[in-house]
C-alpha cells in the first residue's frame, strides 16, 4: 500500500495511451494545459502523458478527495510534480473506482501564477492545499 | 438534449451547460476569439467538457492560425527582398516547398516551427548557408549580438531594419574571408536615423577585438 502511488501513476499513464476514453480531464485542466504548456486538446494532452512527457516525475502527496460525490467509498487524489524540458509542472489524478475511469484533476505549474501563497512557499509549516 | 449527457465523474444526468469565449493566440498568426462550451454536473459540482465539443473547435482554430503564421512570415521575408527559392536552397528544402506551405494553408507542424525560428532569428539563414557548421554559427551569433549591443541594446526587428537599410547605406556588412571563417570583419556605418561607426574584427573565436568611435 505504501507504493500505491507507483501503481496508480503507471496505470494512469498506460490508460492515457491505451484507453484514452477512460481518462477524463475535469475542472480547468484543458484550459491550463493550453495556457501553460501549449497543449491544446485532450488528445494532445493524453498523448503527451502516454509518450513520457512527464519527466522527473516525483510523488507529491495522496489525499482524500474533498469533493467526493459519495460518502460510501472514499476517492483519493494522487498528486505528482514533474518537469517538461525546463518547465515544472503539477499533476493530480483520481482513480475513480465507482465509475471505472480516471479523473485528471489538475495539470498546471506547481505554483500557478506569479504570486505563490505562503502555503506554496512554506508547505511544511502551513500544510498542503488541495490544488 | 442535456438530459442525455452523463457526468463522467458520478454518472449523474443532472447536467447544465454554459458557453464562454476564449482568445486563442499564435505568434505571427494573430488571435481569434472562439466560443467554448462547458458542462457542469449539478450533483457532484464538477465542471468539464463532457460532450467533447471544444477540442474540434480549438483544433480547427489552431490550424487556421498556423496557416496564417506561414503566410505572414513568408510575406515578411518576400517584402524584405528574400526569394523563397534561395531560402529553400539555404535550408536544403525541395524547391517550391515554402510556396506550397503558403498556398495550401496546410503546413506541417515542423514547417511552422522552422519558419518561426527563422522569423525570430533571420540570421539562422546565414547559419544554414554555412551548412550549420558550428564555428561559423557561433561567429554569426556573436556578430549579431555585437550588432545588438552597438545599437544601444535596442531590440530591432531585423526584417524591418533590412527594409530601412536598403534605402540608405547598409548598417552592417559581413566579410567572410574563407569557408572556415577564421577571420571576420563587421563594418557598421552611419545611417540617417542612427549615428554609428564601428569596426569589429574577429580573428579566432576566443579573441575578440572591438573599436567603437
Amino acid at each position: 500500500m505504501i507504493d500505491d502511488h507507483v501503481r496508480v501513476i503507471k496505470e494512469f499513464i498506460a490508460a492515457c495511451g491505451n484507453t484514452p476514453e477512460k481518462v477524463i480531464p475535469i475542472n480547468n485542466v484543458l484550459h491550463d494545459a493550453r495556457t501553460y504548456y501549449k497543449i491544446f486538446t485532450k488528445r494532445e494532452l493524453l498523448e503527451f502523458i502516454a509518450n513520457g512527457g512527464l519527466e522527473q516525475l516525483v510523488f507529491d502527496k495522496r489525499k482524500q478527495w474533498e469533493k467526493n460525490f459519495t460518502q460510501q467509498r472514499p476517492l483519493f487524489v494522487y498528486s505528482f510534480k514533474f518537469k517538461s524540458l525546463h518547465l515544472p509542472g503539477y499533476i493530480a489524478i483520481i482513480e475513480n473506482n465507482i465509475i471505472g475511469n480516471w479523473l485528471l484533476k489538475s495539470f498546471h505549474p506547481p505554483t500557478k501564477g506569479n504570486n505563490p501563497t505562503l502555503g506554496d512557499k512554506f508547505p511544511n509549516l502551513i500544510g498542503h492545499s488541495e490544488e | 438534449m442535456s438530459q442525455q449527457i452523463k457526468c463522467p465523474v458520478c454518472g449523474s444526468t443532472d447536467i447544465s451547460s454554459s458557453e464562454h469565449y476564449e482568445l486563442l493566440s499564435e505568434s505571427y498568426g494573430g488571435s481569434k476569439e472562439i466560443r467554448l462550451f462547458q458542462n457542469f454536473c449539478n450533483s457532484c459540482e464538477t465542471p468539464g467538457d463532457f460532450e467533447h465539443r471544444n477540442d474540434e473547435i480549438i483544433q480547427a482554430t489552431v490550424d487556421e492560425l498556423k496557416a496564417k503564421v506561414v503566410v505572414h512570415i513568408l510575406n515578411d521575408f518576400v517584402e524584405n527582398g528574400f526569394s523563397l527559392s534561395s531560402m529553400e536552397r539555404a535550408l536544403e528544402l525541395p524547391q517550391r516547398t515554402l510556396a506550397k506551405w503558403k498556398n495550401t494553408g496546410k503546413p506541417s507542424a515542423a514547417g511552422v516551427s522552422l519558419l518561426k525560428f527563422i522569423r525570430c532569428f533571420p540570421w539562422l539563414l546565414d547559419v544554414a548557408e554555412q551548412k550549420f557548421e558550428f564555428q561559423s554559427a557561433q561567429k554569426i551569433f556573436v556578430s549579431t549580438a555585437y550588432y545588438f549591443i552597438a545599437n544601444n541594446s535596442k531590440y530591432i526587428d531585423p526584417l524591418i531594419n533590412k527594409a530601412e537599410s536598403q534605402s540608405s547605406s547598409p548598417l552592417m556588412t559581413y566579410t567572410f574571408n574563407d569557408n572556415s571563417i577564421t577571420n571576420m570583419t563587421i563594418n557598421l556605418h552611419s545611417s540617417a536615423s542612427n549615428i554609428l561607426h564601428s569596426d569589429l574584427t574577429i580573428n579566432r573565436a576566443p579573441e575578440l577585438s572591438c573599436t567603437t568611435r
